[in-house]
């Protein structure tokens, strides 16, 4: 072969691969474009931690805990699902949906924020949550929401309580 | 002698185009259809995060034949009240197989917002509904598995009663 085939030979390789790398350049923009655009909240959802600290009479108190990866604000909670499984002192088990209510606090089968720790440490650092609405602020990844639970009927704490706890953000 | 070797080169250089030219279509086809493909796949994902429903508890009570399911939409999209309408609920397990629709009566399923935030004529992302299900017959001890299909959504769960 001349110069002149060796050189042709050369500039068609390159231009296969220029063109061969330009479509996958292109391709992984266009797939990386359309994961982007994937809401984060659905890709890596939450998780929360739901602790039962302690039971008096027909209060239950439990700690929840927003473990990430995302702070989410406390206004969710009205949209949350909390769940408990536990047996009265007459020896009835009973399933109760227990709804988030910072006004009616004393309203059978609601709850309501007591206070917020970060870890074991008392108070917030950052984003403050207003007890007093508590429907203001923000839950931040690593806080303890300090709840209290009030049910229908005495709770018998000498047997077990079951919880189950739903948010979405 | 020359003119011979320019000739073939010529047809040489020629073959080379064309093969080259037909090498570099096919890999541009197998990169176009890659990523459609993997587009294709992205979009169902986007389509099946955007619309979706999870049932988060079921109680059955010991003391009547119904069954309580609670379902939260944890997509972004709201599913109109319509839609939730015409979901079509399977109750299997337990020497069981009912095709429960929405309505009063056995053999039917109702429903009701626990709490409507956004009072937008529908079921809004993190809202919960709850279910009441009218199987034909009472609900014995054994293993279940409830099935929500709706046109664009479908959840599953497994419960247990009895033991």
């Amino acid at each position: 072969m001349s110069g002149f085939g060796a050189l042709a030979s050369f500039a068609f390789a390159v231009f296969i691969l220029i063109q061969s790398f330009s479509f996958l350049v292109l391709m992984s923009e266009s797939l990386f474009q359309t994961m982007a655009e994937l809401p984060s909240v659905m890709v890596q959802p939450n998780s929360y931690e739901l602790y039962l600290a302690g039971v008096e009479e027909n209060n239950v108190y439990f700690r929840l805990i927003n473990n990430g990866p995302r702070d989410i604000s406390v206004k969710n909670l009205q949209m949350s699902d909390l769940f408990i499984i536990y047996t009265d002192v007459q020896g009835v088990r009973r399933t109760v949906r227990v709804q988030y209510d910072p006004v009616n606090r004393n309203q059978n089968n609601t709850w309501h924020l007591s206070s917020v720790t970060y870890g074991e440490y008392p108070n917030e650092i950052v984003d403050p949550i207003d007890l007093t609405t508590g429907l203001e602020g923000i839950w931040n990844v690593g806080e303890n929401l300090v709840c209290v639970a009030v049910l229908e009927t005495v709770v018998n704490s000498s047997l077990p309580i079951y919880a189950k706890f739903w948010v979405v953000g | 002698m020359v003119s011979s070797y320019i000739v073939v080169e010529a047809i040489f250089a020629i073959t080379l185009v064309i093969t080259a030219s037909a090498f570099s279509s096919s890999f541009a086809n197998i990169f176009t259809e890659f990523g459609d493909a993997h587009r294709a796949r992205l979009n169902e994902l986007k389509h099946t995060l955007n619309k979706r429903v999870e049932i988060i508890f079921v109680h059955v009570p010991g003391n009547t034949s119904e069954l309580y399911v609670w379902v939260k939409n944890t997509g972004f999209e709201k599913i109109s009240f319509a839609e939730l309408e015409g979901m079509d609920v399977f109750l299997i397990g337990g020497g069981v197989f009912e095709h429960l629709k929405h309505g009063s009566g056995p053999q039917t399923w109702s429903y009701e917002l626990v709490r409507d935030v956004t009072a937008d004529g529908g079921l809004s992302w993190g809202e919960t509904v709850k279910l009441t299900l009218r199987p034909d017959s009472r609900i014995a001890q054994g293993e279940y598995t409830i099935r929500l299909t709706t046109v664009s959504v479908k959840a599953e769960y497994k419960f247990s009663v009895g033991g």
